[in-house]
């Protein structure tokens, strides 16, 4: 039910400057209509055909359709307003004006619009005395003006309660149209600097009040686009509003240490003191981040935006000598109290890029190296692995420090807020992977871990930004492959077996991954001399490997023009698998005892592998989800030629494999094409009906061990499907020369 | 499958629509909506009007952001073409399946 509006009120409105208003949100749609449709035409007009121009189009039509939804809700804001000072306006100006005219009439107008005549009468009567027609003519005045009150009550009453109607007309038309535009950019009402400074002066005092508290959450919140930005390190446009805010509020936060940032709300529930620490931190994180910019003027973060404690701590050195050497200092405890004061906040908006994170990042390596030396006092492993484990899920930050994208140097040079320096990527690497953690390695291996989350990422940028983080991993181990522990060469293992196509030279186009350079054949050898000096790490990224081999022929099968190239990989990937281990067994191993049994052990281990989940291998194409037989046996016999005795006297088959196994993983390939064709008589002998409870589940092909156990003797069973391959893939077109002189370049290449 | 665009078209292509990002983050409605709940203090007007700036630059803010995502997603594309039709198709393709299309606003 609308109010009526009191005397008072009605006078404060001005409901004509709504027109104005209203009006003046024209240029914001006319711009994002144009702008909107501009960048559809410029889409459309692009020269091209096929596929990507439809995903591109597509992508574009969506977009101007949610735009047009947009202006629609601007428009009903306009509509709003326009509409309501229509309706407002006269009977504003009709209330003031007649309330104006009354009282200069000697009426009275009430705050509730009540009118009442203010000629004193009895003066008047007074005045006439006995005179009967004056008298008369008085009353007659006095009742006149009576009715006039009265009736002017009467219409001033309803003209303030129709206006009263209009107003909570135009709110609720104005509130549903804002709920519309809220709805495609959620509003962070209030965001403005004079509330930041209450808000802050009222956090150090423990009075916030509820909204105070609600701002502060919502001070950090982003729209999913921002964030999507800032996660792939690029710049994100922040409203003016929400980039001051934070600003002010880390000012108003200068007089906390970092160690008082935990106490922060102190005052306030267990859950509503955490949620606000979160909020903070993440504000921290964001203000922090260079790619958070604001819209106007295009101030970016940066660790001088901090509170000053914060500012103080990460641009310090952690290190101090003295005359008993050198020691943690008082920096580094603020280091370690600013990091786990980091671990709070949204953990999905932790990777946003922050210089936070960069310089715990330096400053864990700065630790590192020094105690690699033997001469450092305090527990500077525990210390630097807790800023590890901080910045671990910051991949644009880990990125810029592990990777060597355009770009990763300036940024870590700028992180401390001055860009001249002598970032070194390398030195960097070097200290923390050569560093003895003694049992504190969870940092290192959070941070290595945490490369992987993005590995197969659908956002290039960021399948790119963890490449280029896995490529620094890689490079170190070539260069020392020897050394690592085994927790931490498991970690390597895991990620870097995910890019192995790609150190062979296949092109990101056919991969999952992104953003790792092939590797030289003495790197790409040392990588497996790495991997193999444990079975816990040497059968997984092994496994990798023939999965990727068995792949890459699939991958050639379905693009018979690029045959030879896939071979090369397959051949390079081979080759660098067998060379690693020899390196291994050379140098890593002294008695030619110990080469045997350590031979043995991951040949046992890879036999003992009768399947792999294929969707571990990065090797997409359009063999995503197939499970391919990468014969893991057969593997292990390609790896080391022949069985060692201990393990499988029987086993002893020397040519095992070979040029017939790669064409087995070419005729799975060929499986998932059109062309294919089991009922063919040279693939008929080589089928098998498939049954599961009694049920047919229909023919497939063998797997390679069962084609070998078919005949009496594996050489003849190999040899005979070898045979019938030869004349069934000519038949199909393949050119069999071009794997075979592919696979072999691969390998002379290598 | 056919695909004529080259790598710099498409850089070209993206240029154009950041420099649309641009425009559109510097429109403003004048005068401020911000003014509406002054012109009605008071009322049920001014309630609803709270923040009216704020949303709108927010708004704006976001097509902005939304542009430059779109050129962004064009800059991929040319970044990871090769000299392979079908690898540079595969690349937009993937590109445009990267949308998210703005949340439904009316």
């Amino acid at each position: 039910m609308a109010g009526t509006p009191t005397r008072s009120q009605v006078t404060g409105w001005h409901p004509d400057r709504l027109t104005g208003i209203g009006n003046g949100l024209q240029a914001p749609m006319d711009s994002i209509s144009t702008n909107g449709t501009s960048m559809a035409n410029t889409v459309r007009n692009l020269d091209w055909s096929g596929d990507g121009r439809a995903a591109a189009i597509g992508h574009a039509d969506a977009e101007t359709a949610a735009f047009n939804r947009l202006t629609a809700s601007i428009e009903s804001l306009k509509t709003a307003l326009v509409n309501g000072a229509a309706a407002m306006a006269p009977n504003r100006d009709n209330l003031v004006n007649s309330a104006d005219a009354l009282e200069g009439n000697s009426f009275t107008v009430s705050g509730d619009w009540e009118v009442t005549d203010d000629v004193n009468y009895e003066f008047a009567r007074s005045l006439a005395g006995d005179d009967e027609a004056a008298l008369a003519e008085i009353e007659a005045i006095r009742q006149e003006r009576n009715n006039h009150a009265v009736n002017e009550t009467i219409r001033l009453t309803e003209l303030a309660r129709q206006l009263g109607v209009d107003a909570e007309n135009c709110g609720n038309a104005i509130t549903a149209a804002k709920g519309q535009i809220d709805g495609f950019a959620p509003l962070i009402a209030g965001l403005t600097i004079q509330n930041s400074q209450s808000d802050a002066q009222a956090l150090q005092d423990g009075t916030l009040t509820e909204a105070q508290l609600a701002r502060i959450n919502a001070a950090a919140d982003l729209t999913p686009e921002q964030l999507a930005a800032l996660k792939s390190g690029q710049p994100a446009n922040i409203s003016n509003g929400q980039f001051d805010y934070i600003k002010s509020l880390m000012d108003g936060l200068d007089v906390a240490s970092v160690e008082d940032l935990e106490r922060l709300g102190a005052e306030l529930p267990a859950d509503q003191q955490e949620a606000l620490k979160g909020s903070l931190a993440d504000s921290m994180r964001l203000i922090a981040a260079p790619n958070f910019v604001r819209a106007e003027g295009g101030q970016r973060g940066g660790v001088d935006l901090l509170p000053a404690d914060a500012r103080r701590v990460l641009t310090s050195p952690p290190i101090s000598e003295g005359p008993g050497g050198k020691y943690l200092n008082a920096n580094a405890t603020g280091l370690s109290s600013l990091a786990r004061f980091m671990e709070h906040g949204d953990p999905n908006a932790k990777d946003v890029g922050s210089d936070i994170n960069r310089q715990f990042l330096k400053h864990a390596a700065q630790i590192a190296e020094v105690d690699n030396d033997g001469r450092i006092l305090g527990e500077p492993d525990r210390v630097a692995s807790g800023l590890l484990a901080a910045a671990a899920q910051d991949h644009p930050a880990v990125a810029d420090a592990l990777g060597d994208g355009p770009g990763a140097a300036g940024a870590m040079n700028a992180a401390d807020g001055d860009p001249s320096g002598d970032w070194n990527r390398d030195h960097m690497v070097a200290a923390l992977m050569s560093a003895d953690w003694e049992g504190h390695d969870a940092g290192l291996k959070s941070v290595i871990d945490g490369i992987n989350d993005n590995a197969t990422s659908e956002s290039i940028r960021m399948a790119t930004m963890s490449g280029e983080s896995a490529e620094g991993v890689a490079t170190y181990l070539a260069d020392h492959p020897f050394g690592l522990n085994e927790t931490l060469t498991n970690s390597a293992s895991t990620l870097l077996g995910k890019y192995i196509p790609q150190m062979a030279g296949v092109n990101d186009a056919y991969l999952e991954t992104r953003g790792f350079d092939p590797l030289d054949a003495a790197e790409f050898r040392n990588l497996f001399a790495a991997m193999d000096q444990y079975e816990s790490s040497a059968v997984p990224f092994n496994d990798a490997a023939y999965a990727s081999v068995a792949q890459l022929h699939g991958l050639g099968a379905a693009n018979p023009d690029d045959l030879f190239k896939f071979a090369s990989a397959a051949g390079r990937i081979d080759g660098a698998a067998q060379d690693g281990m020899d390196h291994y067994v050379q140098h890593g191993l002294g008695e030619e005892a110990q080469r045997a049994a350590q031979k043995t052990a991951v040949f046992h281990s890879l036999g003992n592998i009768s399947s792999f989940a294929v969707k571990q291998i990065p090797v997409v194409g359009d063999f995503a989800g197939v499970a391919m037989d990468a014969g893991i046996p057969v593997a292990a016999y390609e790896l080391y030629g022949s069985a060692p005795s201990a393990v499988d006297p029987t086993a002893d088959i020397t040519d095992r494999g070979g040029v017939v196994w790669q064409y087995y993983q070419l005729l799975q390939g060929s499986n998932t094409l059109p062309g294919f064709d089991l009922t063919d008589p040279e693939l008929q002998p080589y089928t098998t009906t498939e049954h599961l409870e009694g049920k047919d589940l229909g023919v497939r092909l063998m797997t390679y061990e069962e084609i070998l156990a078919s005949g009496e003797d594996p050489y003849i069973a190999k040899d005979d499907f070898g045979q019938a391959m030869e004349h069934y893939m000519e038949k199909k077109g393949y050119d069999l020369g071009e794997l075979n002189r592919g696979w072999q370049a691969g390998r002379d290449g290598r | 499958m056919t695909t004529e665009v080259t790598p710099d078209e498409l850089r070209g292509a993206s240029t154009t629509i950041y420099a649309y990002s641009d425009r559109v983050s510097e429109a403003k409605a004048s005068p401020s909506p911000d003014g509406a709940a002054d012109a009605m203090p008071n009322s049920p007007v001014a309630a609803a009007a709270g923040g009216l700036g704020l949303c709108i630059e927010k708004a704006v803010m976001t097509v902005s952001g939304h542009l430059q995502q779109t050129g962004n997603l064009l800059t991929d594309a040319a970044n990871t073409y090769d000299d392979s039709d079908a690898a540079a198709a595969r690349s937009i393709a993937a590109a445009g399946a990267l949308n998210t299309a703005p949340p439904e606003a009316g």
